[in-house]
């Protein structure tokens, strides 16, 4: 049983009467509110099975990407034990290098450098006796000075006599004739004798000049 | 009134469904969103140390390449120089001295009899037109009057010019020779 309440102001039982039983109005249509708290709850519910579904997908995307960082801590402390082993390496290494570089230095700074336009890419060749030949370059910029480079092994210059070990088989060949963009090949052939030599080039315009130390082991 | 109460109540409960699931995406969303970040992080903190792994190992091949040069190189001039046989050698086949610099010894051993001689070339005249670094200021001497169970000191002093010479010893009883690299710097 219900009270509801005319147009005109009047309570009666919606249950008893169809109209108001006195003025005989007809009752008004119930509340449009009375709809809107189904609308309400329609519209929560799609909401929160919206945010559920959200929340859902974010939540596999979160596992995902905590796998993945979770790898990548790990390929992080691989990579940074790797990095302190090969620093560790590297430092123990690095003394050992640093006497090397000085050694080959030392053979540059005396022989296989006349100038900076003048020089050849190694101050030693190391030979096989009987081996193959090994070819090295020079590079040669005249600077507008000309002149022509022939290179003479020191045996045909001084006193043999006086030197140990020396290899005078030992043969030497250009690559070309002409220079390539300022340089050139130089192939040298070892003999069956062990020992050494010394190949020096000069520039018969300005007599810049430089020697390659040849052994032949 | 119950009536009306129930939809309400139905709705409110619906709403508080919705506020919290959307806190709780919100919350996911954030922690996403941190962890996107953390991973973004940790992948460029990965890409940094590859790097400098990569380059630290082409540093240790470099370093091991040249050593291996250097070694190779000193090999082949001590296998060149510096001895004529087990009773006929040098301490050392080769000597680096400072230009201008004090005078360095070394040991010769001779065992067998007969007198050792030295020259050092281009002492003699020898045409040096051809030795582009000759060092030719460079000086030596032996320290030792005579070989004492069978050693002699032998000394050499740098002059001036930079370059290298070749000392030669040689005994005159059975003609073993040896040189010595001198490379003055």
């Amino acid at each position: 049983m219900a009270q509801i309440r005319c147009p005109n102001g009047h309570f009666y039982n919606n249950e008893l009467y169809d109209k108001c039983p006195y003025c005989k109005t007809v009752p008004l249509d119930p509340p449009s509110d009375s709809k809107m708290p189904w609308l309400v709850t329609g519209v929560a519910a799609l909401i929160a099975v919206f945010c559920f579904v959200q929340t859902g997908n974010a939540q596999k995307e979160l596992d995902q990407i905590n796998r993945s960082l979770s790898e990548t801590h790990q390929q992080l402390d691989d990579a940074t034990d790797k990095l302190s082993e090969v620093s560790k390496r590297i430092d123990d290494k690095n003394e050992s290098a640093d006497i090397a570089g000085k050694i080959i230095n030392l053979f540059r700074a005396t022989y296989g450098h006349g100038s900076d336009s003048f020089y050849a890419d190694t101050p030693m060749v190391i030979l096989k006796a009987g081996g193959e030949a090994r070819k090295f370059t020079v590079y040669f910029n005249p600077n507008g000075k000309g002149g022509t480079v022939q290179p003479v092994t020191i045996d045909r210059a001084i006193d043999a006599r006086c030197l140990s070990k020396w290899c005078s088989d030992i043969s030497c060949q250009w690559s070309s004739e002409a220079w390539s963009d300022h340089k050139k090949d130089f192939f040298v052939t070892p003999g069956k004798t062990r020992g050494y030599n010394i190949i020096h080039f000069m520039n018969d315009a300005d007599n810049n000049s430089f020697d390659v130390l040849i052994i032949v082991k | 009134m119950d009536q009306i109460k129930f939809p309400w109540i139905a709705a409110a409960l619906a709403i508080i469904a919705a506020i919290a699931c959307f806190c709780n995406m919100n919350k996911t969303q954030t922690q996403l969103s941190a962890a996107r970040e953390k991973l973004s992080i940790a992948v460029d903190l990965l890409d940094d140390k590859d790097k400098k792994l990569h380059n630290a190992a082409d540093s240790l091949d470099y370093n091991e390449k040249l050593e291996a040069t250097a070694k190779f190189m000193l090999e082949a001039v001590h296998d060149t120089f510096g001895r004529a046989s087990d009773s006929f050698y040098s301490e050392s086949g080769i000597l680096l001295l400072q230009v201008g610099g004090k005078p360095e010894k070394f040991v010769v051993h001779s065992t067998v009899k007969g007198n050792v001689y030295f020259k050092l070339l281009g002492d003699d005249g020898n045409d040096l037109q051809y030795k582009t670094r000759w060092s030719r200021d460079t000086k030596g001497r032996w320290l030792s009057t005579q070989f004492k169970n069978g050693l002699a000191d032998f000394q050499v002093t740098p002059g001036n010019s930079r370059g290298y010479n070749i000392i030669h010893f040689s005994n005159d009883a059975n003609k073993e020779t040896f040189d010595v690299l001198v490379i003055v710097l």
